[in-house]
């Protein structure tokens, strides 16, 4: 369980990258940003249900979506998760070191956290 | 589909929205036009509105995946060339390989660097489209090769190693799953007369690098025989050696057919199927290339049949055409027969050495001539064949011809040359009467030139008064007078001197001359005669030569002119008109005669027995006198023929009350003959040779009659 305010730590690379998409400005970012925050809980639906449930295809696609998206916004530890529980998916088994689906779910608060703070000009 | 001339659409296909917005950006900051499916199905069902140029497809979707999608998309006939580039999981090198074997055309893995998404998409496209336009070349050229009938091999020289393409097993009518490309099995395709040659040429490609395209035949195994260029290049290392052979060979056997058929148009005669001019002139170029590196001689003939014109005006040109084509092959078989035509590099099929050059005028060669006398030969076999009759039109036509032969390297040594001269010597066969051949050699070249020259000294005589007359006389049988005189035209040119009439008179009659000269003789020989009366001398006739040319034109008024300016008693004027002259066109050649005979001019018919006369016309003629060729007198009294013919002359001519002359006498034997059979006068050299004026004046004043003066 992580504190309620703690900020991810975010790859600025990645997101001056995004900028640099749209001449730099923060728009695109700033939809980027949107839709992550917005797509995700679904993912983190199917996430937790697949852990539960087993449901190892289930887990893998929402894993894999999961951790693209974090990866282009430079969440690096929560992409690391979702890499770790999408390769889990795919080999057919769920070791007990997995990132529990808390910690997942709480890694996506603290990234959200982060970019929104990255977005208000308010970084670390 | 072409990326270089409208904007380039790409399909996103991914079920992440955000993945979807960033590719979209990306993208369209690098010129293209996007659009986006949530997924595999939807993909599938939006290629065929789109049409895009590339496809991003991700791996991992819902439902359908990625491969799955890519798998269908391929299989689509709008999308089955489209590039697809897929965005594959980070170091997943396995999703890299299904990806591949999906049909994907590249893949781009995730976290995807976005500056750089665009590079690799249009760089993706391009290749693909170049790949595309390969294979499409690919299979154009190879579709142009077999139209083409074109086929590329291969020969590494160091390993030997062979490439023969499809096509070219094709031609060579092998089966590729059972003959090996080699050297020797191509050779083995080689028509055998071929074989060797093409041996050599590869020996000296291998040698010098170089090779000149030709043309060989193959004979298939299907027993075809086609016609093949081969073409090759060498590849050669630094230091200048043969490491590769490449080349093509191609099937140009239609090509060499339809070449045959346009050279047999234009090198064919079509009506006799013989060579036509252009032929010959290359045929004869030919030969004379070969005879002159074999010191050779060559016979060129040219044949004109005579008076062709008036078989085709008669019988029509259907008929003409018939005996043409019969005329050839009776050359042919003739030219066969005499063995003289070889042609050692046998430049055209079917040519026997005789070609038609137009009309009725022929040409042929002979390669195989060892003496001018063969050419002779020849000729003389053809005016032969020729000779009988060819049935044609449903009757018999009876024809000759005209040849005249030039010999290389005596008369040219050019084809020009050759042809023109062998043209002038038949003109001059023609000229000779017909029915004969005539070298072109260059003492007839001399003869034209002398003919040229004295022909203008003939017409310069006249004015500068170059001719005179000699007299023979003519003595009487019975009392050994002088009872008359032959005037005989004499030429004395400033340079040549006496010019003997044998070779100025036909000069003459052929350039019409003898007309006018005619003329001056009977003024001269009536003014002398008149002279001669004038001083006392014995009453006598004198004698002069007419001309055939001359009695046909206007004879008459020449006399009466000659007469007129002389004041000479026409009866002292005798003209003496040959056989043959008389024996044409007998109406009006008698109306003449009258005419002459009207004005008190005696008539004598000259060179008498050897025409054909007709005794019934004779008896018509107002004739005086008849005098006896000298040809029956010549060998008189021991050969009993010309004696037989000379008493039956006497006699005919005596009971049509005719004076009968002998001409020619020279010998006492002669004399006493013609005495014994009571010939009237007598004219020889036993008595006098033809004698100037003066000569012939003292004679008379001499009375010499009776003597025999000889020269």
């Amino acid at each position: 369980m992580g504190t309620g305010d703690r900020q991810a730590k975010l790859d600025n690379n990645a997101l001056e990258m995004i900028r640099s998409i749209s001449d730099g400005s923060d728009e695109l970012l700033q939809q980027v940003v949107a839709l992550f925050i917005e797509s995700t809980p679904p993912l983190l639906q199917d996430i937790e249900a697949g852990l539960n449930n087993n449901e190892l295809d289930r887990l893998r696609v929402a894993a894999h979506t999961l951790e693209s998206s974090a990866a282009n916004l430079g969440a690096t530890d929560l992409c690391e998760m979702a890499r770790r529980l999408e390769a889990a998916a795919r080999a057919g088994s769920l070791p007990a070191e997995l990132p529990s689906f808390a910690a997942v779910r709480d890694e996506f608060q603290a990234a959200c956290r982060a970019l929104e703070a990255e977005l208000n000009g308010a970084a670390h | 589909m072409n990326a270089g001339h409208r904007i380039p659409v790409a399909l996103i296909v991914d079920d992440d929205a955000m993945m979807r917005l960033l590719i979209r950006q990306t993208l369209e900051r690098a010129g293209f036009a996007c659009h986006e499916a949530g997924n595999g199905r939807e993909a599938l069902r939006l290629v065929g509105s789109y049409s895009p140029d590339i496809i991003l497809l991700d791996v991992v979707m819902p439902e359908l995946d990625g491969y799955s999608t890519c798998e269908q998309l391929r299989l689509l006939a709008n999308a089955s060339h489209v590039p697809v580039i897929m965005l594959t999981g980070l170091d997943d090198n396995d999703s890299i390989d299904r990806a591949y074997q999906a049909g994907a055309t590249d893949f781009i893995s995730k976290p995807i660097n976005w500056g750089v998404l665009g590079y690799r998409v249009r760089y993706a496209m391009r290749a693909s489209h170049a790949l595309r336009d390969v294979a499409k070349h690919r299979s154009s050229l190879e579709t142009a090769q077999r139209i083409a009938r074109l086929g590329g091999w291969e020969w590494g020289i160091q390993q030997n190693e062979h490439y023969w393409s499809t096509e070219t097993y094709r031609i060579l009518g092998l089966d590729p799953a059972q003959v090996r490309p080699s050297v020797e099995a191509f050779l083995a395709c080689a028509h055998e007369h071929e074989r060797e040659s093409m041996r050599e040429a590869i020996m000296e490609l291998l040698k010098t690098g170089e090779f000149r395209a030709r043309i060989i035949r193959i004979d298939r195994p299907d027993a075809e025989l086609r016609y093949v260029q081969v073409q090759a290049v060498a590849t050669l290392d630094t230091s200048g050696t043969v490491i590769r052979l490449s080349g093509t060979i191609q099937d140009v056997t239609e090509l060499q057919e339809a070449e045959q058929r346009i050279r047999y148009l234009a090198y064919y005669d079509a009506t006799t199927g013989l060579p036509n001019r252009q032929s010959f002139v290359e045929v004869l170029g030919k030969a004379l290339g070969v005879a002159k590196r074999h010191h050779r001689q060559l016979g060129i003939l040219a044949l004109d049949l005579d008076q062709f014109k008036r078989v085709n005006d008669t019988l029509g040109h259907g008929v003409g055409d018939e005996v043409l084509i019969a005329a050839a092959e009776r050359l042919v078989i003739t030219l066969r027969e005499c063995d003289v035509i070889a042609l050692p590099e046998q430049p055209l099929e079917g040519s026997e050495g005789v070609a038609r050059l137009d009309g009725d005028e022929f040409n042929v060669l002979i390669t195989d001539l060892n003496h001018y006398h063969d050419a002779a030969k020849v000729a003389h076999r053809l005016l032969d064949e020729l000779r009988k009759p060819f049935k044609a039109g449903g009757q018999e036509v009876f024809l000759t011809a005209s040849i005249g032969l030039a010999l290389y390297p005596l008369d040219g040594d050019d084809t020009d040359s050759l042809m023109r001269n062998a043209g002038a010597a038949m003109h001059f066969a023609k000229e000779q009467g017909r029915d004969n051949y005539q070298f072109y050699s260059r003492a007839m070249n001399a003869t034209a030139l002398e003919k040229l020259s004295m022909e203008s000294q003939l017409r310069k005589a006249l004015e500068r008064d170059e001719f005179l007359l000699h007299y023979q006389p003519k003595i009487s049988a019975s009392t050994r007078r002088i009872v008359g005189v032959e005037a005989l035209i004499r030429w004395k040119h400033p340079e040549l001197g006496m010019v003997p009439p044998s070779q100025f008179i036909p000069l003459a009659e052929e350039t019409g001359l003898i007309v006018p000269i005619g003329e001056w003789v009977l003024r001269a020989a009536c003014e002398q005669n008149f002279d001669w009366q004038r001083a006392g001398l014995p009453r006598m006739h004198v004698a002069v030569n007419i001309s055939s040319a001359h009695f046909r034109q206007g004879l008459t008024g020449s006399i009466g002119e000659a007469l007129r300016t002389s004041r000479l008693d026409p009866a002292l004027l005798e003209v003496e008109l040959t056989e043959s002259m008389l024996m044409q066109k007998v109406e009006t050649t008698l109306a003449t005669l009258h005419e002459i005979k009207d004005m008190g001019v005696r008539l004598a018919i000259d060179d008498f027995g050897t025409g054909y006369s007709s005794l019934s016309y004779l008896k018509r003629f107002p004739l005086d006198a008849l005098k006896i060729d000298r040809s029956f007198v010549k060998d008189l009294p021991r050969d009993p023929e010309d004696a037989a013919i000379t008493k039956a002359i006497i006699a005919m001519a005596h009971s049509l009350r005719l004076q009968v002359v002998a001409e020619g006498v020279e010998t006492q034997e002669q004399l006493a003959f013609l005495q014994q059979h009571c010939c009237d006068v007598l004219q020889g050299y036993l008595f006098s040779r033809p004698v100037t004026a003066e000569q012939l004046c003292a004679l008379l004043r001499k009375d010499l009659a009776l003597e025999t003066v000889r020269a």
